[in-house]
């Protein structure tokens, strides 16, 4: 008999649950951008959000550039485009996971561009997520004797006129590469 | 090894069709490895993830109902509301944004490497018109995706039949498989619900009812709040209403502590589009130190009910107050238009020497926006928000651009906020900038005697223009934004400075 209770109870906050999130998911798919984080109503558990390329499509491509300094260089080397090719084709209309990494791209520049938005400190956007994963993506394709980085995130908007195409969102600090990566191990 | 278990999960749910137990323990498997991928990196991800999250981790959680039927039926019609949630406001949301209205998106989203170069792009890119008629398209249907329960069986078939080809059509164009995997997965669920209709739905109806409950609640709190401020703006605040001939005026005047001094001008203020005349405190709390400064709404602001001009509602509040001496006009963003209105007024030009434009509004740059298109878009897109904001209340539970750009004490703070987010503020200001007029504005300001450009640092080289074309001098408070440089008082306080200095220079 207790057991039957347990399961009773167990069934009823399911059934709660399930509830909750629908709910909560209803009230976060409000069609703006006033984004409230109710997961606190859910316990952590993340809440979808439908509101596929609306209001706003993404009408850009995210350009990640790089450049670096070796011991003796007077001149840090020229700005390289190192945004992960992808290909296109057949294929990926049925098995496309390349697709993530420029998605990814494209939602660390988002992250990034609202913190430039709400004047975030740069200290902040500098110990933020998408700064040090930008980061990491930049470092594969640094020299491998480079001793210090620069990265620069830029929105190229190939539908508008050719003076308003292209538009810088973050030009890092030069990162030392060393000191860097001690960093990262210490706080991992 | 996420991916391999996730696999060999999906593997075993395949092949597990008619098994409900082995189906339960999979979709558990790949649903706790979608949260730790998630966990992991929550970048990347896209709605196909979330509708597997969805679907997987409602059957796990819904397998702990002992009734097995009741467990079934609620894990479906979880599903299903999922699925229809996500069509219905995909489409409302477009319909909020401009470019999709407009039906430029489609177009300029397969202009872009990520998303247009697929096999379908290709051949839709050369036919621009059936691509804007398939963004509008995209609107409507997925908008209208609850129609379908009202459909008969088979026509509804046919339009979830249309929806997988929509999904198809979407993977061939812009290269994104996961959506159909995703989301064909829950037309099941849909499937369930019309086969299951006419029986008692109580679980849609509690949530919608629940959903529906909450933000009536918030509209409701909202609207008592700004009923509350309204009302606090006549008390305690000390707000004035002429009622005259123009018809209701709000406005306030703040008096030197000694009284007024009529050897020093008067300060009139203008306020910003939209703006209370509170967004003026920290400034106006200064300046009223030595000057008599008046602050009023124009018309169809807050209480101010008449519909005459600035330059006749100005002249019956300096009227009512006795002021009529030298007046300085200080204005901030599109109240610079308001104040080009009634400065070579003959009722006014003899008496206003002085100009103060913060953060000004440049007419041939509100002329170039209104005359485009898209870009007069953005901003009714932006305005429409927030009227959508203000009548359902999230404002007052959500970040919003106008508290962050504000930091008043916080009576002054709660007046403001509640102001900027009345609907008929909100409305009055699309009338406003859409009507306000700019013809002679530039020769009108030019034409005053003296005239500063206080700039705020995120418009300093929009500013600097602006202060040649009317032949101004400029100062630039560094590190503020447009609203800011007079909301935050560390800002604020450089422009009462300013204008302090700007005003006693001989």
């Amino acid at each position: 008999m207790p057991s039957s209770r347990i399961r009773g109870a167990v069934g009823v906050l399911a059934v709660g649950a399930v509830a909750t999130h629908l709910v909560s998911t209803v009230l976060q798919n409000t069609p703006d951008s006033y984004n409230q984080d109710l997961r606190q109503f859910t316990g952590g558990w993340p809440i979808p959000g439908w509101r596929f390329f609306a209001p706003n499509p993404g009408v850009q491509n995210v350009h990640l550039l790089v450049r670096d300094t070796k011991a003796g260089d007077a001149q840090p080397s020229p700005w390289r485009d190192v945004t992960p090719e992808v290909p296109h084709g057949w294929t990926q209309v049925i098995w496309n996971p390349a697709s993530r990494g420029p998605k990814a791209l494209f939602d660390a520049m988002q992250q990034l561009s609202v913190m430039s938005a709400n004047q975030a400190g740069f200290t902040w956007v500098t110990q933020s997520v998408p700064y040090q994963l930008v980061f990491s993506a930049s470092r594969a394709s640094a020299a491998a004797d480079a001793q210090a980085l620069q990265f620069l995130l830029m929105n190229v908007f190939p539908s508008a006129p050719p003076e308003r195409r292209m538009k810088p969102i973050l030009t890092s600090e030069w990162i030392p590469l060393d000191s860097a990566s001690e960093h990262k191990e210490t706080a991992g | 090894m996420l991916a391999g278990v996730t696999l060999a999960a999906a593997t075993g749910l395949a092949l597990g069709r008619g098994n409900r137990k082995l189906q339960i323990a999979a979709s558990a498997v790949i649903g706790a490895c979608n949260r730790l991928s998630e966990i992991r990196t929550p970048y990347g991800r896209d709605g196909a993830d979330q509708m597997t999250a969805v679907i997987t981790q409602y059957r796990a959680l819904t397998a702990l109902i002992p009734d097995q039927k009741v467990s079934d039926d609620l894990f479906l019609r979880a599903v299903n509301f999922q699925t229809a949630l996500s069509y219905a406001v995909s489409g409302i949301s477009k319909a909020f944004g401009s470019s999709w209205v407009q039906g430029h998106a489609l177009p300029e989203i397969l202009e872009t490497e990520a998303y247009g170069r697929g096999p379908a792009a290709q051949i839709l890119r050369r036919y621009p018109r059936f691509s804007r008629a398939v963004t509008v398209g995209t609107i409507v249907w997925e908008g209208s995706f609850p129609l379908i329960y009202l459909l008969p069986r088979k026509q509804a078939s046919y339009a979830l039949a249309a929806v997988k080809s929509f999904h198809v059509g979407v993977a061939a164009t812009m290269e994104l498989p996961r959506f159909v995997w995703g989301f064909f997965g829950s037309h099941g669920a849909v499937g369930h619900v019309l086969d299951t209709r006419g029986e008692p739905r109580t679980f849609e109806k509690a949530v919608l009812g629940t959903a529906g409950g909450v933000a009536l609640a918030s509209a409701l709190i909202a609207r008592e709040k700004r009923k509350v401020a309204e009302q606090r703006r006549l008390g305690p605040k000390g707000v004035m209403r002429l009622d005259g001939e123009i018809g209701a005026v709000e406005y306030v005047v703040n008096h030197p502590p000694g009284g007024p001094d009529r050897s020093r001008p008067v300060v009139v203020m203008e306020c910003g589009l939209g703006q209370s005349l509170e967004s003026w405190e920290w400034v106006a709390e200064s300046l009223a130190l030595d000057h008599t400064v008046v602050r009023y709404h124009r018309a169809g602001y807050g209480l101010t009910k008449s519909r005459a001009s600035s330059g006749d509602i100005l002249e019956a509040v300096l009227e009512e107050v006795g002021a009529k001496g030298e007046i300085v006009v200080v204005t901030h963003s599109i109240g610079s238009l308001s104040a080009a209105s009634y400065v070579q007024d003959p009722r006014f030009a003899h008496r206003i020497g002085k100009l103060v434009v913060v953060d000004g509004t440049d007419p041939e740059l509100l002329d170039a926006d209104r005359s485009d298109r898209r870009r007069f878009g953005n901003f009714l897109q932006i305005q429409v928000h927030s009227l959508f904001a203000a009548v359902t209340g999230i404002y007052l539970w959500a970040p919003n651009g106008v508290e962050r750009q504000a930091g008043y004490t916080p009576d002054t703070q709660f007046s403001h906020v509640q102001f900027a987010f009345a609907p008929r503020n909100v409305i009055n200001s699309i009338s406003e900038y859409a009507k306000v007029s700019t013809e002679g504005a530039l020769d009108s300001l030019g034409a005053v005697a003296e005239v500063l450009v206080i700039s705020s640092g995120e418009h300093a080289e929009q500013q600097q223009t602006f202060a040649k074309k009317i032949g101004a001098g400029i100062e630039v408070v560094h590190g503020s934004a447009h609203r800011s440089v007079i909301g935050y008082r560390h800002h604020a306080e450089k422009v009462e400075g300013a204008i302090r200095r700007f005003i006693h220079a001989k």
